[in-house]
């Protein structure tokens, strides 16, 4: 018999994945983040994160190619039971931290702009909660829940910069290198774990049906996300021009308020925050499901479905920490600057002990 | 059982949303227009004026309460916007919200002050408040402006700005000024807001281009919204009347008007004129020379016209001859208005209101060096020219003017 659900997912929905990890990225506060840092030539850090990165991305594809194991199995082998768990732990650490960072963000987002009245407290409740619930349903339904909206949310966003057309002017797009190329290229390398995040995603190689797709769909998905987060980068730079984009708070949601359609339906953003909410589940339940990976594998534990629920308890109070948003964007630039280099050398030291340790057997 | 647990699953995820946003349709007061106007005495105080919708009119609900006016108009002093936004509700019964608020109107005593940009700049931190919001000075006070307008026709004040918005748009006497814009203009370029009035000065300088209150007019609606008003740096700093502001907006590179009707003399009567529709068919060719000292600015616009009117009933259309004099009379008539309108800018404003300062963006690499290069400070001094390449695209459904068939000699009774 034909076994429907075996766990694991195909090249589609892997792709999915990630474009719901990386390439929505523009829809949060990672545009506040790269518009201070690259100023009007924004749109170029994702590319050249992109490139810097190359190296790495091919380093760690033929690596789990030579040994047909997911990433964590990867660092145990390569790097030994203790160094392997530190490793780990320290992946965890990072990662637990910008995925609290981001709920509160997120809510933030909401509290700020939709649902002032509510209380932080439970719009990230209710964030936490969506996503725990799909991140329950296992790693197949996130995959074909990513697969099945994704159609629709290209829909959408092609209707977006269709019907905010009007506002744009190409000249906001001058000087073309903004701070300057040597600046916008020290800046990207800074800000690469926007995009080096997605090394994690390859945890799930064991996962995918074919080892081949896994490659395919992974090299254009992330090519996918950065060409698709620098896209919506100029869009609002033309929309708003620098420094005004800058001073925005949540360019995106204050682009969305542009969209009319004819002279009745003059507030569309709700359809746009509707199916923003939907996306920021998908997106946190990929995150969710990722950490549990990283913790199960670090205790040894089979069931990992169980942790579930108090790492996300966890995530929720500690988001609720931070005072306001202001101070989140102060966490996620130390975040990310670390784990920039950090998923950067990762990556560079396990291809080394890989090539040391063949070395060694000659 | 199972059904009964899907029902129940289904009908609370109804509860998920709270209550602590709730907007209930019946308990919102609208506000569509908003005024700002100067204190006289506290000069950090500020007068707000709401003008708020009311839903009934003009809908089919309208039913038992005919007598009810089409709006409320309250006013009320406090240090800023988001204040009296909260203490109109000791005179307002519903809840004021500002999702539908689409037209600012500030009063061009305060758009002269120091004060105005500090207001508009703290206006947008409430998250209601949308960058699309049309940017309108009113001559007057912005307060006897909303009061003053009711327009006949559009029972409904904020159908009333939308209609007119289009018209900007079509016609370009008014610029279609918004927030964005506002905000996207704030380093020395010169931002054009749509300039009104309710106060009339009749039969000023007639047939050279009108600034709002000077277009001779006799029934109608009270209000007359034509020309800009001119703010560098966050400040109001002049005015330009209708046809100098359609001369501003021809002559950007992205120009949204595209279709005007003009008048020009007659080349061969110069007692009468001659109307044309002028249409931008191309955009306007810009070059910029930035390495001379002073920078060269050269513009080519082409346009292509559309004869409308023929007051002297002069054959244009058949003879060729009077064709070419027509073409040249009226190109060098549009680069002598329009060269004295960048004079203007020049020697008045002391910068643009055209955007070239995006197309200077573009010959630098960084920002800084665009910003060390100080444009404005360069387009002071610079050396301007405009060509119009005009075309006669038709004269309209008339191949000859219909001329009077008078016999020779005497008048028939």
């Amino acid at each position: 018999m034909i076994k429907l659900n075996d766990g694991k997912i195909g090249a589609k929905e892997f792709f999915a994945m990630i474009i719901f990890m990386i390439g929505i990225k523009f829809k949060d506060g990672t545009p506040e983040l790269l518009y201070e840092a690259g100023k009007n030539a924004a749109w170029m850090m994702p590319l050249f994160s992109l490139v810097f990165l190359l190296v790495p991305f091919l380093m760690l594809l033929s690596l789990l190619k030579k040994h047909q194991t997911g990433f964590l199995e990867l660092i145990f082998k390569l790097t030994g039971n203790h160094v392997g768990s530190i490793l780990i732990l320290l992946l965890f650490v990072l990662f637990f931290g910008s995925v609290t960072v981001n709920y509160r963000s997120h809510a933030e987002i909401i509290s700020t702009l939709f649902f002032t009245k509510t209380p932080v407290a439970i719009l990230v409740f209710v964030i936490v909660a969506a996503s725990l619930y799909i991140a329950y349903l296992g790693l197949e339904t996130i995959g074909r829940i990513s697969w099945l909206i994704l159609p629709t949310f290209f829909a959408l966003m092609i209707v977006l910069i269709a019907f905010t057309w009007r506002q744009i002017n190409w000249g906001f797009f001058f000087p073309i290198e903004g701070p300057g190329l040597a600046a916008v290229l020290r800046e990207s390398v800074k800000h690469s774990a926007i995009i080096s995040e997605v090394i994690l995603l390859s945890a799930l190689y064991p996962f995918l049906q074919k080892e081949r797709d896994f490659r395919s769909s992974f090299s254009i998905g992330i090519v996918f996300s950065c060409i698709q987060l620098a896209v919506f980068l100029v869009l609002l730079v033309l929309v708003f021009d620098f420094p005004g984009v800058a001073n925005i708070n949540f360019p995106y949601q204050q682009l969305t308020r542009f969209v009319t359609i004819g002279p009745i339906i003059s507030h569309a953003e709700g359809l746009f925050l509707g199916f923003w909410s939907i996306v920021t589940a998908i997106h946190f339940a990929i995150y969710l499901i990722l950490l549990v990976f990283l913790f199960a594998r670090l205790l040894r534990l089979k069931e990992n479905a169980r942790l579930l629920i108090p790492l996300a308890g966890i995530i929720f109070f500690l988001s609720l920490f931070p005072e306001n948003v202001f101070q989140l964007t102060e966490y996620r630039k130390a975040y990310i600057a670390f784990k920039s280099w950090f998923a950067f050398c990762l990556v560079i030291l396990l291809w080394v002990l890989d090539k040391w340790k063949g070395w060694k057997r000659q | 059982m199972k059904r009964l647990v899907y029902a129940f699953t289904v009908s609370s995820l109804f509860l998920l949303s709270g209550c602590w946003d709730k907007a209930e349709l019946e308990e919102q007061a609208y506000v569509v227009v908003m005024g700002l106007d100067q204190h006289e005495e506290d000069e950090n105080a500020v007068k707000v004026t709401f003008q708020i919708a009311n839903p009934q009119v003009g809908s089919s609900a309208r039913g038992d309460e005919a007598d009810e006016p089409p709006s409320d108009i309250v006013t009320l002093v406090a240090s800023d916007v988001a204040i009296a936004k909260e203490q109109v509700h000791a005179i307002v019964t519903r809840k004021i919200s500002f999702r539908h608020l689409a037209t600012l109107i500030v009063s061009e005593k305060l758009a002269r002050s120091d004060q105005h940009h500090q207001l508009i700049a703290s206006l947008i931190i409430d998250p209601e408040v949308r960058h699309a919001m049309s940017f309108i000075v009113s001559k007057e006070e912005a307060k006897d402006f909303i009061h003053a307008n009711k327009p006949r026709l559009e029972t409904r004040p904020h159908k009333y700005f939308q209609f007119m918005r289009e018209r900007w748009r079509e016609i370009g006497y008014v610029p279609d000024s918004n927030l964005n814009r506002y905000f996207q203009r704030l380093g020395g370029e010169l931002f054009l807001a749509a300039y009104a009035t309710a106060e009339k000065n009749n039969a000023q300088q007639p047939r050279k281009g009108y600034l709002a209150g000077e277009l001779p007019q006799e029934g109608g609606d009270p209000v007359q919204i034509i020309g800009s008003a001119v703010f560098r740096y966050g400040k109001m700093i002049g005015t330009l009347n209708g046809r100098e502001t359609r001369t501003a907006l021809f002559l950007r590179e992205q120009s949204f008007v595209r279709n005007a009707m003009e008048t020009f003399t007659d080349p061969l009567n110069e007692k009468f004129e001659i109307s044309a529709r002028i249409i931008e068919a191309y955009d306007p060719d810009i070059k910029l020379n930035l390495k001379k000292n002073p920078i060269e600015i050269d513009v080519t616009i082409p346009v292509r016209l559309q004869m409308v009117s023929d007051l002297s009933l002069t054959d244009y259309s058949t003879n060729l001859k009077n064709q070419t004099r027509l073409k040249k009379s009226i190109q060098k008539q549009l680069e002598k208005r329009t060269m004295e309108m960048i004079k203007k800018t020049q020697e008045e404003y002391q910068s643009e209101p055209f955007l070239w300062y995006l197309n200077a963006r573009r010959h630098f690499r960084t920002l800084k060096e665009y910003e060390a290069f100080n444009w404005s400070e360069k387009y002071k001094n610079a050396k301007v020219s405009v060509q119009y390449e005009v075309e006669i695209a038709n004269f309209g459904e008339q191949t000859k003017p219909a001329k009077l068939r008078k016999p020779k000699g005497g008048h028939e009774s």
